[in-house]
């Protein structure tokens, strides 16, 4: 798990303007409900900790999670809220599910 | 249980799973040639039905579209839903087949939740595991059936291990116990199953894997990926066009054997000239495209399958998506290039409705192949003796059909087709040797869709503008008659020649006499029938582009195909014979209208081009568009618009020409 240093606030960017090779934790986002939803079925949802393998500068980008690649647009991306993290692979700094918010009800 | 004698009624199972989890190479290895894809009633996505005998167990598989969830807002989720539900067809599943990939169990388990409340008996297939055990995990599938209470296998469906397994944990599968049910709603059970099986989520995924990457580099690239991809896409484009050469011209070949060996057969009338003209050569005529099509699908499903179109898809949203079209529209709209066919057929790698329905109207102003005859034909009357401006015009041809094709899907996404598209998230699959099994099946199923297809609709199309082409039957013409007449009494010399310079120049003056007497026949049949008539009806419609009345009845009859105006033009206009591009190019530039002016002056030439270009003038197309979207409606929306934007550019084109003097 992550924690931010308690003296000062937690980092948060837009998954677009992480760099290639950064880890990160997903810390929220401005999605729409069925963008979250499908983030979520993805395997992608809060505190889901990634590698970015391509960085989007403008463009699409690539993040590994778990064992799957996934691409992502740049709309999607700078909607996408992280936390930098320097774990040194995704199990470290995955929270439990039962820590996790919620998940969002899935629109249908 | 049933009497010895009742029949074996199959035990219904619906598969399910996310996408890239070899769900489809286990329905293909179970079922093989023996299944066929459906589109449900009510549903823009399609599932693959089939029957399976597996060590003595009969089933009936439904091959349901990849999800992530079941609930989601996606029609292939609504359509999971519906077949969960017993609402597909009023069948409910008799058993639930999941199917997760070893390499990803958390998301696996998701769905495994999502779909255990449907009170159906469930098994779960375990995929993938070589690739689990390449990443250092192992993965006891007992344990995965002891913590899910119903059976679990391990299975491949490409090197076809644990097949007979699976049908009999399919045989023994049970509904999902309450206990697990109850425990599948606390919080942390999917990652905490997922820990007892594979020891902790620590170990999922934690190897990065360096080829996958290096590939990624170059493939994703914004410079590099584009030119590894319109590279991939020429060699593919390459061999639909040579490979596909041989077997169409068989084809051709063996449709003009039949024809002529049932004109040869049946005695003359309307019935062997419904079946030469009308069912055999309309048919044949889309037949032939058979070949490409086939081998389209089955390049294509080789690149899928070994993960690199995803990553292609990826590259090129990046201009696509400025169109509002997605990454994936480009392989269809490359496609067309060769036939629209093929390219509306391959739209169903798009997943978003909306997005597969812009890529697939606007697919046929791409210039296909059989645009080409017409293009050559006019581009050479327009510029005879400049090799140059011939080719930069031919060139331009193809750069207007794009930029019209890339329009219009702007248009469509901002008006009827307006609405949120689905946000580009794509799994890039692991990277593998493709399956040639899966891809030959694949081929073997697009190309019985296709052949059904051409079998019903375009059969009915083919018959009916055979039929206004054909009827009301003219009188043959009295100088026609006079012509036959000379040539039989030329004919009636040759054996009397004195020698054989004679005999022969003879002969050739009998032959030329009785083709110029068929021209005739044929441009007064043509004349005379109801699409001749229709044409000159319609004229004054195509006036203002410079066509007369003959112009207009082979522009109408090339509605058919294409290719029908080179044949038309050169019997009403020329001598008949359109084998020789030069001498039909001569001809016609030759021809002259009632009041002795130029026929294909520069604005009619140029007009007409820029015409044959935009127009929606095949319907085979037609048809195939009415079978991908499942009404009518899109057709007539795609036939409507490409028309009116190419007469409105025709128009155009013709009154920027005259203004610079090319009336003349």
């Amino acid at each position: 798990m992550v924690s931010d240093p308690p003296d000062r606030p937690p980092i948060r960017l837009p998954l677009n303007q992480l760099r290639r090779g950064d880890r990160a934790v997903m810390a929220g986002s401005s999605l729409s409900e069925e963008d979250r939803a499908l983030l979520q079925a993805m395997g992608l949802d809060e505190q889901s900790a990634f590698t970015v393998c391509r960085a989007g500068r403008g463009g699409p980008c690539i993040i590994q999670l778990d064992a799957t690649r996934l691409g992502l647009s740049p709309e999607l991306a700078a909607r996408i809220l992280t936390r930098p993290c320097d774990c040194p692979d995704a199990g470290s700094c995955r929270a439990p599910e039962g820590d996790r918010p919620p998940e969002q009800p899935s629109a249908k | 249980m049933g009497e010895a004698n009742d029949p074996v009624v199959p035990l219904r199972v619906a598969m399910v799973g996310n996408p890239n989890v070899g769900k489809t190479s286990l329905f293909n290895r179970m079922c093989g040639v023996r299944a066929k894809t459906a589109n449900f009633p009510g549903s823009t996505v399609e599932a693959r039905v089939g029957a399976a005998v597996v060590g003595g167990i009969e089933l009936e598989l439904v091959d349901l579209p990849g999800v992530y969830a079941v609930d989601l807002d996606l029609p292939e989720s609504k359509l999971c839903r519906d077949c969960l539900a017993g609402r597909l067809d009023g069948c409910m599943p008799d058993a639930l087949l999941v199917v997760i990939d070893a390499t990803n169990l958390a998301r696996g388990l998701r769905l495994f939740k999502s779909v255990a409340s449907a009170a159906r008996p469930v098994a779960v297939a375990l995929t993938m595991t070589d690739l689990a055990q390449a990443r250092g995990l192992s993965i006891d599938p007992e344990r995965l059936a002891v913590a899910l209470g119903v059976p679990c296998v391990a299975s491949n469906g490409r090197a076809g291990s644990g097949i007979e397994q699976l049908a009999a944990a399919l045989r023994d599968a049970r509904e999902v116990s309450p206990q697990v049910l109850a425990a599948s709603l606390s919080p942390g059970w999917v990652d905490e199953t997922a820990a007892s099986i594979v020891g902790g989520p620590n170990s999922i995924g934690s190897e990065t894997d360096r080829w996958t990457d290096r590939l990624d580099s170059a493939f994703t690239h914004p410079l590099l990926g584009a030119i590894v991809f319109i590279s991939a896409m020429a060699l593919v484009f390459f061999a639909i066009f040579r490979l596909a050469e041989l077997p169409m011209e068989l084809i051709e070949g063996a449709a003009s054997m039949l024809g002529g060996w049932v004109a040869a057969t049946m005695p003359e009338g309307a019935v062997s000239d419904l079946l030469v003209n009308g069912v055999i050569g309309g048919v044949a005529g889309t037949v032939v495209f058979l070949p490409q099509i086939c081998l389209l699908f089955f390049l294509l499903a080789l690149l899928e399958d070994t993960g690199y179109l995803a990553r292609a898809a990826f590259v090129m949203d990046r201009l696509m998506c400025r169109f509002g079209l997605p990454g994936q529209a480009f392989v269809p709209l490359l496609s067309s290039h060769a036939c629209a066919l093929p390219g509306i057929m391959s739209a169903r790698l798009i997943p978003d409705p909306k997005d597969r329905l812009a890529t697939i109207l606007v697919a046929p102003f791409m210039s296909c192949s059989a645009r080409v005859g017409v293009y050559v034909l006019l581009v050479s009357i327009l510029f005879p003796n400049s090799p140059f401006l011939a080719g930069l015009a031919f060139a331009g041809c193809y750069a207007l059909g794009a930029i019209a094709a890339l329009l219009t899907a702007v248009l469509f996404r901002r008006t009827i087709l307006k609405g949120k598209s689905r946000p580009m998230v794509l799994e890039l699959p692991p990277y593998r040797l493709p399956s040639l099994r899966s891809a030959l099946l694949t081929t073997y199923d697009r190309g019985l869709v296709f052949l059904k297809n051409a079998g019903s609709v375009i059969l009915a199309i083919c018959i009916l503008m055979w039929w206004l082409s054909a009827y009301p039957k003219a009188a043959t013409p009295e100088e026609a008659l006079a012509l036959e007449a000379r040539a039989q009494t030329v004919a009636a010399q040759v054996e009397s020649a004195p020698d054989d310079a004679a005999k022969e120049t003879l002969a050739a003056e009998a032959d030329t006499l009785a083709a110029e007497a068929e021209v005739l026949a044929a441009r007064a049949q043509q004349q005379f029938s109801f699409a001749g008539r229709l044409g000159n009806a319609v004229e004054p419609v195509f006036a203002p582009l410079g066509l007369d009345e003959r112009l207009t009845v082979a522009v109408l009859t090339s509605f058919l195909a294409r290719e029908v105006f080179r044949s038309t033009v050169t019997v009403l206009v020329g001598s008949g014979d359109s084998d020789d591009d030069t001498r039909v190019a001569d001809e016609l530039r030759g021809a002259t209208r009632a009041d002795g002016s130029p026929l294909f002056d520069a604005a009619t030439s140029a007009s007409l081009l820029v015409f044959f270009v935009l127009a929606m003038q095949c319907l085979p197309t037609l048809a195939v568009t009415r079978r991908e979207t499942g009404s009518w409606k899109w057709p007539a929306v795609q036939f409507a618009w490409m028309s009116a934007v190419a007469y409105i550019a025709a128009f155009a084109t013709h009154l920027l020409v005259q203004s610079f003097g090319g009336a003349a």
